[in-house]
């Protein structure tokens, strides 16, 4: 194309008696190329059996992760059977994954928050009684705390439904990072409590305190055995 | 005029095939999930009744979706469970009084699936609801100031107040308002704890 | 220089009758096509503007503080909302109407339905957005429109596909062409879409998960059933139209829609990947997505050979440019979609912001550079205007070109990061937010870039619309440096007399 050059609109300049100067008014309609067509390139046989093995491969697909296509099936893998047991994993390293969601109150550091959330570095409910600490863990606390001089008042949630490994392992973690240095937790520990507390709700300073004292002697063998 | 048929009705009946597919059948496959009732008549999932079911539709009319989920995903497929957000995979027992679904697709804020277990405290809800930049320092969570009455004076204190740490101008106390309330119900309430079979998978 | 060219040389009598049918359908559709785009970019706008305040807010949320009706919850929904069902809907719509008729080449039908039509369409997306801004959303992903809204957009779709199907019943052509298949399509799809959806969320015949299943089944839809083929209909039409060949093969343009067809409305539920839903669902949406790879790449080809040697069209067409960078992008876009169904990419990817990149990808890569690529060509044709800068035409490509690049890499590359962290749970959860607040910022900066465009495109669209005083004789190319200032110029010399005079003789 040319440059353009606009001719303007000055009447003398357009429309002399012409019968075609319908057309010359719809000049962009009339420079297009007519209505596009259908080209008839043939296409290659080979392209076409690639996409029916696709088509294969998706129904294939399909079969192999449908979790047999029932309501309840949730997972696609579980056809073949039941997943594999996990292998055991190191205690510090579940514990630190553990560790994740109580960042968000007793931060990365472990130092906690000055006024809410109490420090779990040098606090003597992380280094003390393994089964207070356990308790702690599985039945949350609420109500005024004093933790390493100092009153804190607020909510711990209870972390009831962790499986006993990742409890374990999570105190384990705690009591051994940030420069605290105590021994593990081991799992029937926690096994052992969480049987004792039955359906028990959360925990005060108080009845906290109070279960710590009434160590039965059922649990000693337990935690002999585990440290040996 | 026959291939215009042919192709109408080639079009009609490919949507027919996925509307049957993925709406009806899937709607009638769960009729079959029940809710489990207790012997106490403790019902899991149980209904959203009273403030429960306002602070829900509070939820929704704040639109906590574009950035939270309610979701949690099965063991060994990202990190969900690992990073506490709940404590078994969510099944679709959970979801049987929800209406509307709050699935969500967006995790610029964390799972809220199970937040009234992680996160019992209505304190707190009041004041990250209130500013986030109290509780989460660096949050993009916006405010939601407007669903709180400030308290500057001690005669306007109730029993409901909040106290709010210093820094926040002459504000000493929150009040929720009653949206605000029953939002904070509603997420103390957010719990998918009841351990049903299937969640085993 | 045509022009004098047809003053000159008498029109070949065999033209004639093809001639004299374009421009009288032209003329005859242009209210109702000029009606369904002007508003559709107002919408466009209105939507662009909506995304950069939600944008802005994620990472700064004191942004527009303290105002409920305005909070990221709902102006973020109302973004989306504008631009699938105002811009999109209204643009595909016109896109729809004007191939429609210039392919059967008959006039358009019900022309006055179809313009009141526009107006209760647009006024259902207003109603709708207020209802969203004052809390009354349904708080079902894409379909938050109140339900009182709803009506005002059924109802004049209902007028375009009965529209739709009034003409090509009436054909004056044997032929059908491939752009028509798709143009059909959409008209059965989308009512069935919407109205089964709205049924299974708004009217509550589901309840829970079935639910979520029906959302995404939606969702995912209303891109692919609806946007998508409107979208592919353009590239088909303009492509070879521009070019002057036909498109590459007849097979293959059949093998495209069937399998498009066929495969697409199926992949909806890899939206919900890990959910709680039973793995066939996931898994159908998963083969659904991974099957189009199929119509990908047949529609692919057809489009990219069709262009293979007159790539140096490129050089000056401003409609093949955005043609082009819509059928490239549609490639792109989906076959980053059929990678991004499968469950491994998805437990990293799912629930960041890889999802929104590739979603603007898709619109503002694909969809919405054809319905430019459609308006450029057509408005002169209507209006019997030229488009009155060329630079602004350029700037409105490069900056929807940069723009959607920058956008789509920035959060693509923050999602997949940001994915990667939030399945590492050693990770705080809020060290993962303030990681990807500088590509939210870079995001918001691509959207302005895409504001700019726009703002261009409305600017020399508006010109359009309001300049009756004189035409120029040849077409607005890239190469030409026919300027915005020549018009301001121009007009200095004309008194209004002859403006009026000028306009009453063209
Ligand atoms: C919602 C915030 C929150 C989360 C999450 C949380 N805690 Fe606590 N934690 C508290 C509060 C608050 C207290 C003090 C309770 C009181 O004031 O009565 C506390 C107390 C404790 C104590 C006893 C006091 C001390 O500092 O030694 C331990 C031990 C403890 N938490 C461990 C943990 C572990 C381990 C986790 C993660 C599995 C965790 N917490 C998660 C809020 C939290
Ligand atoms: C702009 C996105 C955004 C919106 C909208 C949003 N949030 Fe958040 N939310 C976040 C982010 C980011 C975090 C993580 C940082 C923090 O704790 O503030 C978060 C955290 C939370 C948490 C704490 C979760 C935990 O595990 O500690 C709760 C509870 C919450 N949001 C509730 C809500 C509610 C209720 C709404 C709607 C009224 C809402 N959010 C709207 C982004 C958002």
């Amino acid at each position: 194309m040319s440059e353009a050059t606009p001719t303007g609109g000055a009447p003398n300049e357009v429309t002399p008696p012409n019968p075609d100067a319908i057309f010359a008014l719809h000049s962009a309609a009339m420079r297009e190329a007519s209505e596009p067509r259908d080209g008839i390139k043939p296409t290659p046989v080979s392209y076409l059996i690639m996409c029916f093995f696709w088509v294969l491969f998706g129904g294939w697909y399909m079969g192999y992760y449908s979790g047999e296509f029932r309501a309840n099936g949730l997972n696609e893998r579980a056809v073949g059977g039941p997943l594999a047991a996990a292998p055991p994993q190191n205690p510090m390293v579940l514990g630190k994954e553990i560790f994740g969601p109580c960042m968000q109150c007793h931060q990365e550091t472990g130092l906690g928050v000055p006024g809410s959330y109490p420090p779990l570095v040098g606090s003597e409910y992380v280094l003390g009684d393994k089964r207070r600490l356990v308790a702690i863990l599985l039945n949350g606390i609420t109500g005024d705390l004093v933790v390493k001089g100092k009153t804190y008042n607020s909510q711990m949630p209870s972390w009831k439904l962790r499986e006993d490994e990742e409890i374990a392992a999570v105190l384990t973690y705690i009591r051994a990072s940030w420069g605290n240095s105590a021994d593990s937790v081991p799992t029937n520990l926690v096994t052992t409590i969480r049987k004792e507390l039955g359906d028990k709700g959360g925990w005060d300073a108080k009845s906290l305190a109070e279960f710590a004292e009434s160590k039965p002697a059922a649990v000693t063998p337990v935690e002999a055995q585990a440290t040996k | 005029m026959n291939r215009t048929l042919l192709l109408i009705l080639g079009i009609f009946l490919t949507i027919a095939s996925s509307v049957t597919g993925l709406v009806i059948i899937p709607n009638w496959q769960f009729q079959e999930l029940k809710p489990v009732v207790k012997n106490e008549g403790q019902q899991f999932p149980a209904p959203y009744e009273g403030e429960a079911a306002q602070g829900r539709r509070v939820y929704i009319d704040q639109g906590c979706i574009y950035c939270h989920t309610q979701q949690v995903r099965m063991k060994g497929y990202g990190a969900d469970i690992r990073r506490g957000w709940g404590t078994r995979r969510s099944v679709p027992r959970d979801y049987i009084y929800d209406r509307p679904h709050q699935l969500g697709t967006m995790r610029t804020g964390p799972d809220l699936a199970n937040i009234g277990g992680r996160q019992p405290s209505s304190e707190w809800h009041a004041l990250h609801l209130y500013n986030p930049q109290i509780t989460s320092p660096g949050s993009v969570m916006p405010r939601f100031d407007y669903l709180f009455t400030e308290v500057t004076e001690p005669s306007q204190l109730t029993n409901l107040a909040v106290k709010v740490p210093v820094g926040s101008g002459r504000v000493t106390h929150i009040i929720p308002t009653e949206r605000g309330q029953s939002l904070i119900s509603y997420l103390t309430r957010l719990n998918q704890s009841y351990p049903f079979p299937e969640a085993n998978q | 220089m045509i022009q004098n060219q047809i003053l000159q040389n008498p029109i070949p009598e065999a033209l004639r009758p093809e001639l004299e049918a374009r421009i009288e359908v032209d003329t005859y559709s242009r209210p109702v096509i000029v009606l369904y785009w002007s508003t559709s970019l107002f919408w466009l706008t209105f939507a662009t503007l909506a995304g950069l305040i939600s944008s802005i807010k994620l990472h700064s949320p004191g942004f527009l503080g303290g105002m409920e009706w305005i909070t990221f919850g709902r102006i973020r929904p109302v973004h989306w909302d504008t631009a699938i069902y105002g811009f999109g809907g209204l643009a595909a719509s016109g896109t729809l109407l004007w191939l429609q008729a210039r392919l059967c080449q008959i006039r358009l039908p019900f022309r006055e339905l179809l313009l009141v039509g526009c107006v209760i369409y647009n006024l259902g997306i207003a109603v709708g957005v207020v209802g969203i801004l004052m809390g009354q959303s349904t708080g079902v992903e894409t379909l938050e429109f109140p339900l009182y809204a709803i009506p005002f957009l059924v109802i004049p779709y209902v007028f375009i596909v009965i529209a739709n199907f009034n003409m090509y019943w009436r054909k004056a052509t044997k032929h059908t062409y491939v752009s028509q298949w798709y143009l059909m399509a959409v008209t059965v799809w989308f009512p069935i879409l919407i109205l089964s959806a709205e049924a299974c969320t708004n009217f509550g015949a589901v309840d829970g998960v079935a639910q979520a299943i029906a959302n995404w089944w939606y969702g995912h839809n209303v891109v692919g059933l609806f946007a998508t083929p409107t979208g592919i209909a353009a590239a088909y039409y303009l492509i070879p139209k521009v070019i002057g060949k036909p498109i590459h093969s007849y097979h293959l343009s059949l093998l495209g829609f069937w399998s498009n067809a066929i495969f697409y409305n199926w992949a909806g539920t890899h939206h919900l990947t890990g959910g709680p839903l039973p793995a066939w669902t996931i898994t159908l949406g998963v083969v659904g997505s991974l099957m189009m790879f199929i119509p990908v790449i047949t529609i692919g080809i057809n489009h990219h050979m069709t262009m293979l040697g007159s790539f140096h069209y490129l050089k000056t067409s401003p409609t093949l440019r955005f043609a082009v960078m819509g059928s490239m992008c549609y490639t792109l876009s989906s076959f980053q979609g059929s990678l991004e169904a499968l469950r491994s990419h998805q437990e990293v990817t799912h629930f960041t912001h890889y999802t929104i990149g590739h979603v603007h990808f898709g619109m503002y890569g694909f969809f919405a550079p054809l319905m430019f690529a459609m308006m450029y060509y057509a408005m002169p044709r209507l209006t019997n205007q030229e488009w009155s800068s060329a630079r602004l035409i350029r700037i409105h490509f490069w900056c929807t070109l940069v723009g959607m690049l920058l956008y789509v890499l920035a959060m693509c590359f923050a999602g997949i990061r940001q994915g990667l962290m939030m399945n590492d749970p050693s990770i705080p959860f809020l060290n993962i937010v303030k990681f990807t607040v500088p590509f939210l910022m870079l995001r918001t900066l691509a959207g302005l870039i895409l504001l700019t465009g726009t703002i261009a495109f409305l600017i020399n669209f508006s010109r359009m619309l309001t300049r009756h005083t004189f035409t120029y004789s040849t077409p607005t190319l890239f190469t030409s440096n026919r300027r915005w200032e020549d018009i301001l110029e121009k007009e200095k010399e004309l008194t209004s007399k002859q403006i009026l005079d000028g306009g009453q003789g063209a």
